[in-house]
């Protein structure tokens, strides 16, 4: 079945069509960009922020690092609007921006070895039985954070923001079948890790 | 399996996501559909993934609603500010207004410009107030100052070619930048005040617009027999009281009748929908902890949920809330659990834990009367020193101005810190006592008169004992004292106070089911009556507690057979003199 290949990149997601406001967002922009309007960049900010806000505390799994994420993204986006092009919409702009940045930060925390998961392991063995539900919540979590961060960041596009496959391609500027497989092996990942978490705790 | 369906299943592997995220068309579904009926590892990968989905919904997490603009223009003022110090510091002129015109639009004369400096000397780029100022010295072959503004509009130019001109122009420039640099830091200064957060809360309009959660109508009861016991709240107001509990996979709360004690048509506590069906699938199925306080006049709840700390806003003169749900809540926080909150005369105070890797944080965070945030970020109130000294299940109490947070830490202790609305949090956490046996539930706490008291419950192998102790508002105890004592396990209490006495409730676990009792004591803990069984019928009660304030009804939830429908009653207490 080689022609299976070909055939699921033939349903491709369909491009976002103009509303009313992007195109209010473009008008914005235009106005920070020609008359330095700082009252358009404010309006675009208070409409995007709680957008943002939230992408950042599904990647960084921590409010105060995403609020601090969120706040340097919008200094990145203040900083780059003069570079901006309406070929795509302002909030597809800002999305990339978030996503690379707190991918950046995960990546960071990685080199830093931040991100082990051991200590995480030995609270959860600590953790009354009766907090059944704190420990399943704590090992999801830590689940997630055995994905390498390629991985990590396509499963938290798609399985949790909800994602199409194909927008999720479209963030990360790789190919749909490339996020396709991407999937499929965060996928793979997060239950292989998921289960050998529960089992270690029995 | 033979080398060609190998060969197929690695063609298609990829495509299952798509396929369980129903992104394929139809007739790809149905060519797909049809090699996956047929290959026993490709049905296991499709239904890996389709349970990773439904784990993957909750790891959703909700972000509060701030207002997150002073704060980002404070950070944009000090990182603009930063940018002014490189420049005019660290003697890089040249290469430094390269680097500053690189950030902003920069058109083919600035270039020019840019390099001609080079050529003649040195120049400084200083942003100001949205616009540039820029300076050029010819180091004697002239001084050259302009002010454009962001966009290369040249708004002032003065050029000198004498000695004389250009010490004239060097002493009006440096009044002008004395000049600038303090109006810069009175204007740093004055968006450094403005940056306490002001909140627009959203209108009933944003918060109607989310739909309910899709659960109204009957549901069957979860058998509680292997959880936790459910829990059953009650918070009272001027002339009106309010009861929540926890029925099925729902949280339902009614009003008590002042006068009859009887209790209204329940309503449901909605939650927001999550945005994936697994995740509000996951979220139906998880009954946590709930807790309320009262103004007065209105009450606020909060409640988590999948690690979000919900708050809900009830207007008990508004009655019954529309079509049997209450209002929609708002997010104060995330990962975060067992909620608990507090009145305290101009502000209400909720503390929850924080899980923080192994060493989990209590943290504390103000609320308006509505239940929205006064401040961005949670205050923490104490630290997990190490893995076997963990803090957990806090407990507050607040009056005029004052709170007192009590929680428990690994090694039997009872901690406690005080907070005031002046001075703040307490310099450190103080041990209030250590118990024996194993604590029941939480402590309920109480106030009055200027002292808090904190009362719990112990259960060891021979018996069980409820006491109370007094706290002075710095978080002294003043006194310790046993109000009940039983040979049988002691299941749940409750507890209130007022001026003139308090009242205590608990149930007792004895054969055929739990059997209540109840007594009062005088506020130094004299008891002022003999012990009164107040079992309200012979259905055992599955969580019950006072009605009101001054612990003259009782409500209690009643443990029925799965699959019946589970009352919440209430009834007038009779004590003896």
């Amino acid at each position: 079945m080689k022609s299976v290949l070909k055939l699921v990149t033939a349903k491709t997601t369909d491009e976002l069509k103009s509303s009313d406001a992007e195109q209010e967002d473009f008008e914005l922009v235009r106005r920070f960009k020609n008359d330095a309007d700082m009252a358009a960049f404010e309006t675009l900010f208070r409409r995007h922020q709680q957008y943002v806000a939230g992408l950042c505390l599904q990647f960084l799994r921590s409010q105060a690092e995403a609020e601090d994420a969120g706040q340097e993204v919008f200094i990145k986006a203040y900083r780059g609007l003069a570079t901006f092009e309406p070929k795509v919409t302002f909030r597809g702009w800002l999305y990339r921006i978030t996503v690379n940045h707190c991918r950046d930060l995960i990546d960071q925390r990685i080199r830093r070895a931040e991100d082990s998961d051991d200590e995480l392991l030995a609270t959860i063995a600590t953790l009354p039985k009766q907090e059944s539900r704190l420990v399943a919540t704590m090992t999801l979590e830590a689940a997630l954070g055995k994905l390498k961060p390629d991985y990590r960041v396509a499963f938290i596009l798609q399985a949790i923001e909800g994602r199409t496959i194909g927008e999720v391609a479209e963030i990360l500027g790789i190919g749909f079948e490339a996020a396709a497989s991407r999937l499929r092996r965060a996928y793979q990942q997060f239950t292989i890790a998921y289960d050998a978490l529960n089992r270690a705790q029995t | 399996m033979n080398f060609n369906v190998q060969t197929e299943c690695r063609a298609v592997e990829d495509s299952l996501v798509a396929l369980a995220a129903n992104e394929l068309d139809a007739e790809l579904s149905a060519q797909l559909r049809a090699h996956v009926d047929d290959c026993a590892n490709c049905q296991s990968s499709l239904a890996e993934i389709r349970r990773a989905g439904l784990l993957a919904g909750e790891l959703k997490l909700v972000s509060p609603e701030l207002d997150r603009y002073p704060e980002f223009l404070r950070r944009l003022a000090a990182s603009e500010a930063q940018a002014a110090r490189e420049i005019v510091l660290e003697g890089e002129l040249v290469s430094s207004v390269g680097e500053v015109l690189a950030l902003t639009p920069i058109k083919a004369s600035m270039e020019l410009k840019a390099s001609e400096i080079q050529q003649a000397g040195a120049a400084a780029v200083i942003p100001l107030f949205g616009h540039r100022l820029i300076i050029r010295s010819g180091f004697g072959r002239g001084f050259d100052l302009q002010v454009s503004s962001r966009q290369n509009r040249e708004l002032f130019h003065l050029s000198a070619n004498s000695l004389a001109k250009a010490a004239a122009v060097v002493a009006g420039f440096g009044m002008f930048a004395a000049l600038s640099l303090f109006a810069l830091g009175m204007l740093v200064v004055w968006m450094v005040r403005q940056a306490a957060p002001t909140f627009s809360p959203p209108s009933a309009e944003q918060i109607h617009q989310q739909e309910p959660m899709p659960h109204l109508g009957e549901r069957r009861l979860q058998n509680f027999g292997e959880q936790k016991l459910p829990w059953l709240q009650t918070v009272a107001g001027d002339g009106w009281a309010l009861a929540m509990w926890k029925a099925g996979n729902q949280v339902q709360a009614g009003f008590i009748e002042p006068e009859s004690g009887a209790l209204s048509d329940p309503f449901i506590l909605a939650l927001p929908n999550l945005g994936t069906p697994a995740a509000n699938e996951a979220a139906e199925s998880r009954i946590t902890d709930c807790s309320l306080a009262t103004d007065g006049q209105s009450v606020v709840a909060v409640r988590e949920q999948m690690g979000n700390v919900f708050v809900w806003h009830l207007q008990p003169s508004s009655n019954k809330p529309r079509a049997g749900i209450s209002p929609m809540p708002i997010v104060i926080g995330s990962r975060a659990f067992q909620p608990a909150i507090a009145w305290a005369g101009d502000r209400y105070l909720v503390v929850w834990i924080e899980p923080d890797r192994n060493f989990p944080k209590l943290k504390m965070v103000e609320l308006d009367r509505a239940g929205r945030p006064l401040q961005p970020a949670a205050l923490t109130v104490a630290e997990t020193e190490s893995a076997n000294l963990k803090v957990g299940t806090p407990s507050i109490v607040a009056q005029s101005g004052r709170a007192l947070i009590v929680y428990q830490r690994q090694g039997n202790s009872l901690m406690a810190r005080s907070w005031d609305s002046t001075a703040g949090m307490s310099e450190a956490p103080v041990e209030l006592l250590r118990h024996k046996g194993q604590m029941i539930n939480r402590p309920v706490l109480a106030a009055i008169g200027g002292k808090f008291l904190v009362c719990w419950g112990e259960n060891y192998p021979e018996g069980s004992e409820l006491r109370w102790g007094s706290v002075n508002p710095v978080g002294e105890v003043e006194k310790l004292q046993t109000l009940a004592v039983s040979r049988m396990p002691i299941i749940s209490f409750d507890f209130k106070a007022s001026g003139k006495e308090m009242s205590l409730i608990w149930s007792e676990a004895a054969e055929g089911g739990a059997q209540i009792f109840a007594q009062r004591y005088s506020p130094t803990g004299r008891a002022l009556s003999r012990a009164i069984n107040v079992t309200p019928s012979e259905i055992p009660p599955m969580a019950f507690a006072f009605a009101n304030a001054e612990a003259t009804t009782m409500v209690w939830h009643e443990a029925r057979p799965i699959q019946m429908q589970s009352p919440v009653l209430s009834k007038r207490i009779k004590w003896n003199d």
